[in-house]
């Protein structure tokens, strides 16, 4: 809802952008492995920040930026799943734009992985092992119940597991 | 067998060399969100896109001493049409009476208003003590939950329809112009998960017998579920008086959901809002 915006004019938010800054690369990071895709990541991502920005004059003195973010981007993310459902690619056409690294074929196979998840699976397993949240932590920014994060954990544990198991050189670093 | 330790290894070592364009990304979402808060502060201020018009003359108005407006110019009640959004013609209310006000409403009148039109028994609580005379940012609980209440009160010169709304429509007058009062189409949509048994989204204009026009809405929740009634009454004395009532309050500065329905019904905010208290 768009409480106590009347009285906030137009103008240049400095500590947005380098809260922003600090963070995009972090945000980067979960939206990657949740949309499988750079270019859909960035997209996650901006629009995250854009949302942010609004919201930015209640957030900014908070100590709950980061998890405003974050619940903005789990959210969005979500909900572009439940329009787009079949608009997953390929695994062979995921954009990778950085180059080959040690870490290149890792990359590939764990996205190739992650795509078997559905998206609130995938969710749970990104923030829960990406950004060692908790369970309840993961169930307040998904609005789900700590029992349902449990279960959708597990289950996606599970099944990265299976995908993964195929090729553990994978994990010689 | 891939250990959750090694899970989580290897989800950071296959992310931590991904560098991107953070310049460009953060740049972009700034231009997104200025567009994005223009457009949010259309829906809110009457559902077009020059909302800052009235932003820009209550800025104006909250740092001037107040001062006889200028001669009030008539909108006729037959309302008008938004040139955005495609909503249906709504009236404004014909300002005949210029505003003649010595001072806005300090917080604690408007606090002492708000308490005698709810029911006994209320509890206020965090009286924010950062808003300007005719503004009231205040927690209420009716027993059923803490709740965020804010009540704005705006003399205004002039409603203006989206097609005369300009920047320099604003500037130079005494008192801001305000929007005509319209809902949009399609409704607003929400941003986050409304709670479940939440009211569903809503938005009504009305005229009211003494030439008032009024809209009454429940609004779309934002990304953490908040949402709540979001009542404008637009008076021919030249005053607009804005209500919304959250299903929860801020702690501090996000929102804090602790009940699925703001308080109340949408006819007791609607006593509340055409309430003669709020004189200005």
């Amino acid at each position: 809802m768009g409480v106590g915006v009347r009285d906030k004019a137009e103008h240049g938010q400095p500590e947005f952008r380098d809260f922003a800054a600090a963070r995009t690369g972090q945000l980067f990071r979960i939206a990657y492995l949740m949309c499988c895709d750079w270019h859909e990541a960035e997209d996650l991502v901006q629009i995250t920040l854009a949302k942010l920005y609004v919201a930015w004059h209640r957030v900014a003195r908070s100590q709950s930026a980061d998890a405003y973010a974050r619940k903005v981007l789990v959210n969005t993310y979500l909900s572009q799943r439940r329009l787009r459902r079949s608009g997953e690619m390929p695994v062979a056409d995921i954009a990778e734009v950085c180059g080959p690294t040690a870490d290149h074929d890792l990359r590939i196979a764990l996205v190739a992985a992650l795509r078997q998840l559905p998206p609130r699976s995938r969710a749970v397993v990104v923030l829960r092992h990406l950004e060692d949240h908790s369970i309840e932590s993961v169930a307040r920014l998904l609005s789900i119940s700590p029992a349902v994060v449990k279960s959708l954990n597990t289950r996606g544990l599970a099944r990265l597991r299976e995908e993964l198991s195929a090729d553990q050189s994978l994990f010689l670093s | 067998m891939v250990t959750d330790e090694e899970l989580a290894e290897l989800l950071k070592r296959a992310t931590t060399e991904l560098e991107p364009p953070t310049s460009r990304l953060v740049s972009q979402a700034e231009q997104q969100g200025r567009r994005l808060k223009r457009k949010r502060l259309a829906w809110i201020a009457g559902g077009n896109a020059t909302a800052v018009v009235a932003i820009a003359g209550l800025a104006t108005y909250l740092q001037l001493p107040i001062s006889p407006p200028a001669p009030a110019h008539s909108i006729s009640a037959g309302g008008s049409r938004s040139a955005s959004d495609g909503a249906p013609a709504t009236p404004s209310p014909s300002v005949t009476t210029p505003p003649e006000r010595a001072k806005p409403m300090t917080r604690k009148q408007m606090l002492s208003a708000l308490r005698s039109l709810l029911p006994a028994g209320s509890v206020f609580t965090h009286l924010r003590a950062h808003t300007k005379p005719g503004n009231l940012e205040v927690n209420y609980n009716d027993g059923h939950g803490e709740v965020d209440i804010m009540v704005d009160i705006m003399p205004f010169s002039e409603v203006v329809t989206p097609q005369q709304a300009s920047p320099t429509t604003a500037a130079g007058r005494p008192l801001p112009t305000v929007l005509a009062l319209s809902c949009p189409t399609p409704l607003w949509k929400d941003e986050g998960r409304r709670p479940d048994g939440a009211l569903p989204i809503s938005c009504q204009v009305r005229k009211l017998p003494d030439g008032s026009i009024e809209r009454d809405a429940v609004m779309y929740a934002d990304e953490l579920g908040f949402y709540g009634y979001g009542l404008y009454d637009q008076r021919p004395a030249g005053i607009e008086v804005f209500i919304q009532v959250g299903n929860g309050y801020f702690d501090p500065y996000l929102p804090h959901v602790d009940r699925p329905r703001p308080p109340g019904s949408m006819q007791l905010w609607q006593q509340v809002v055409e309430s003669p208290r709020w004189h200005g």
